[in-house]
Formats: structure tokens, sequence, C-alpha cells
């Protein structure tokens, strides 16, 4: 049986930290206070969050973090002045902010789930800027950087959150340098990704799986 | 409560099917003597040939090869001339969104001078100019590309620099 306060609480977590970042917090912070206790939030949560249910099958096999190759998305950042992220992370864009001193960054602040982008930006010292979707093109450029998080990958699909398809279109694709896909999860999710869409890889010019 | 799972649906797809052309590393030799950051050239080829509609796609591919073929047989790759005023593509943003960075432009420039064979009239250059930078990036920077490929083979084959 479902708790809808936990659910509640998770989606109101995953709104501003992002998905995977809030269900690992969950999962290591339930199994700290009594050991076993986030088997029952893998099931629970794990069958309305399909993030939840493939970070808790990480969790399983004994993952305790994300996937994070911060230094794949440097590599693949090299040449690029300033980036835009499309999601929320925390884990990650507390990575990229904190390893890359001279990019200047923004974020969308749009997505599926509530957030109050207002205190997600606080986070980050001045650091990251707000970004609209409206805003977008201003940060265009032969040095811009688009970058999304990625929720698995397989051999030719992914996924991520709408807001990156509400923001790339023919247009955008051609004003920015690079497209980057960030993966963040161990393997591809089994199920329909609820609250994210599904691309091909071929979407982006760089993938870091 | 939101709905149950269900299978997940076949991928969309961004490319066409024939994008295979694409892939042809002869593409990024063809534009070495044009433009030198590895990255700004991948970001200058994607616009030629992996984005926009297949054909003009495909076109690019094709003339930019065998221009490059013309370029190799004359010898002529080398830098172009960058000391006198540029063809560059801007690019095609909403007046509004436009910012005063250099780079809201594609990273190629080929020089003017090429233009200015076919006529004396400043005014007719001018619109030759403004017609080889207008369009989406598949027609503009292709533009610019082929140019520079030309004004290469022309300074070959009349022996000066490019």
């Amino acid at each position: 049986m479902s708790d809808p306060s936990l659910a509640m609480a998770f989606s109101a977590a995953a709104g501003e930290l992002g998905m995977s970042a809030a269900s690992w917090l969950f999962l290591r912070t339930l199994a700290a206070v009594e050991a076993g206790a986030e088997e029952a939030a893998i099931e629970s949560l794990g069958a309305q969050f399909p993030v939840m249910a493939a970070v808790g099958a990480a969790w399983r096999e004994g993952h305790r973090g994300p996937r994070c190759d911060l230094e794949g998305v440097r590599a693949r950042l090299d040449g690029v002045t300033r980036a835009v992220v499309l999601g929320v992370e925390s884990a990650h864009l507390d990575a990229l902010v904190a390893a890359s001193p001279g990019l200047e960054l923004g974020l969308v602040t749009e997505s599926p789930l509530e957030a109050d982008f207002e205190r997600i930006l606080a986070n980050f010292g001045g650091r990251v800027a707000a970004v609209s979707l409206a805003e977008l093109q201003r940060w265009s450029g032969a040095t811009s950087a688009l970058v999304t998080f990625l929720y698995g990958v397989d051999s030719h699909a992914t996924q991520v959150s709408p807001i990156w398809l509400r923001a790339v279109g023919d247009d955008t694709r051609t004003q920015f340098r690079t497209l980057l896909g960030w993966n963040v999860l161990p393997a591809p999710m089994p199920v329909y990704p609820r609250w994210l869409v599904e691309v091909a890889l071929d979407a982006f010019t760089d993938v870091v799986p | 409560m939101p709905p149950p799972h269900h299978e997940r649906p076949p991928p969309p797809r961004h490319h066409a099917p024939g994008d295979a052309l694409a892939d042809d590393p002869r593409l990024d030799d063809a534009l070495r003597s044009l433009v030198d950051d590895p990255g700004a050239r991948r970001f200058v080829l994607r616009c030629l040939v992996g984005e926009g509609p297949q054909h003009h796609r495909a076109s690019n591919q094709v003339l930019v090869l065998l221009l490059a073929e013309l370029v190799a047989r004359l010898d002529g790759a080398r830098p172009l001339d960058a000391s006198g005023p540029q063809l560059a593509v801007a690019m095609r943003l909403p007046p509004h969104l436009r910012g005063d960075r250099d780079d809201q432009r594609y990273p190629i420039s080929v020089p003017r001078a090429v233009l200015e064979r076919l006529s004396d009239d400043p005014a007719a250059v001018d619109a030759m100019a403004r017609a080889v930078v207008d369009g989406p990036p598949q027609h503009a920077v292709a533009n610019v590309v082929m140019l520079g490929l030309l004004a290469q083979c022309l300074a070959a084959l009349e022996g000066r620099p490019a």
C-alpha cells in the first residue's frame, strides 16, 4: 500500500532536488533511520516515480549514489564559455558549478513538477543565473551549450525532462554549439518514464553515458 | 494518483534514414583549412550536414566534398586572408534576444574580396553579400563554406595566397 504523504514529500523534494537526487536522498535517509525501511519506499514510490524505481534497483545492487561522470562532462564542454542547464539534478549541478569556475551558467526556470527556482538558485551563491524559456536564445552562441540530464541510456534512446523538448527546436539547435546529455542513472528505466519524455540519442551532439 | 506504468513506445528519430552519409570523415578534413578549432569546425559541420532538411544536408555534403577535392588537386588548402573585410553569418535571433557577444555568429568567415571579383559596383557586391549570408545555417553557413573553398581554388589557380 502506498503512503500518500510519502509520495507528496518525494514529489516536493524531486521538484527542487531532481528525481535522481531525491531518490538517493530518500533511500539513504530511510536506511539510516531503520535498516530495511528503504525497501518499502522503493516498492511504494517506485510504482509512481520511475526514476525512484531505477534508483531503487541500483540500491539493491549495492550502489549508494548517482552516476556522475563530471570529467566526461568537462571534456565535452571544452571550448564552451557558457552553458544553460535544462532540468534540475542538484548533486550534478553542485559538482558542475564547483568544477567549472570559468563557465557562465544558467538554469531554465521551468519544471514539470512544482519548484521554487528562487530557492534552488540561492544554493549556488550567484554562480547560476535564472533563464526563462523566452530568454533562452540570449544565451546562444558559437561557444554556448545546452545541457540536460538523461535518465538512462540505451543503444538509441534516453529520457529527459519535457522542458528539453520545449526549448530545443530547429532554431535553437543551430544556435548552440553543443547539445549535451548527461546521464544520471546507472541503467535504462524498464517502464514508461512518467514526467519524462523519450528522445533519440542522436538529438544530442554529445552524450555522457 | 498517476496512471499505472505501461510499455514504452518506439523512440522518435531526430535524423532521417540516409544520414549515415554525414559521418564521412572527409568532411572534417574539407573544412580544416577554413575553421582551425576542432570544436568550432564540428559545429559548422553540424550546421551543414547534421541539421535541416535532409536534401539540403546531402547536397551540402556532395558539394563540399567535391569542392574540397578540387582544392586538394590544386594544392590550394591554405588559411584565408583575414585582414580585409569578411563575410560572416550572424545567428538568426529575435532582435530583442541579440546580445552584445561576438560569438552570436557562426565560427567561419571568408574574405568579402571573393565577391568583388564579380563586380566593381559596391552596391552589387553588397547585394551579393546579403544574399549569401541570408537564410538558415544549412543555406547561409554552407554558402560561406563553399565560397571559402572556391576562394582557395581561385587563389591556387592564380598562384597567390588565398
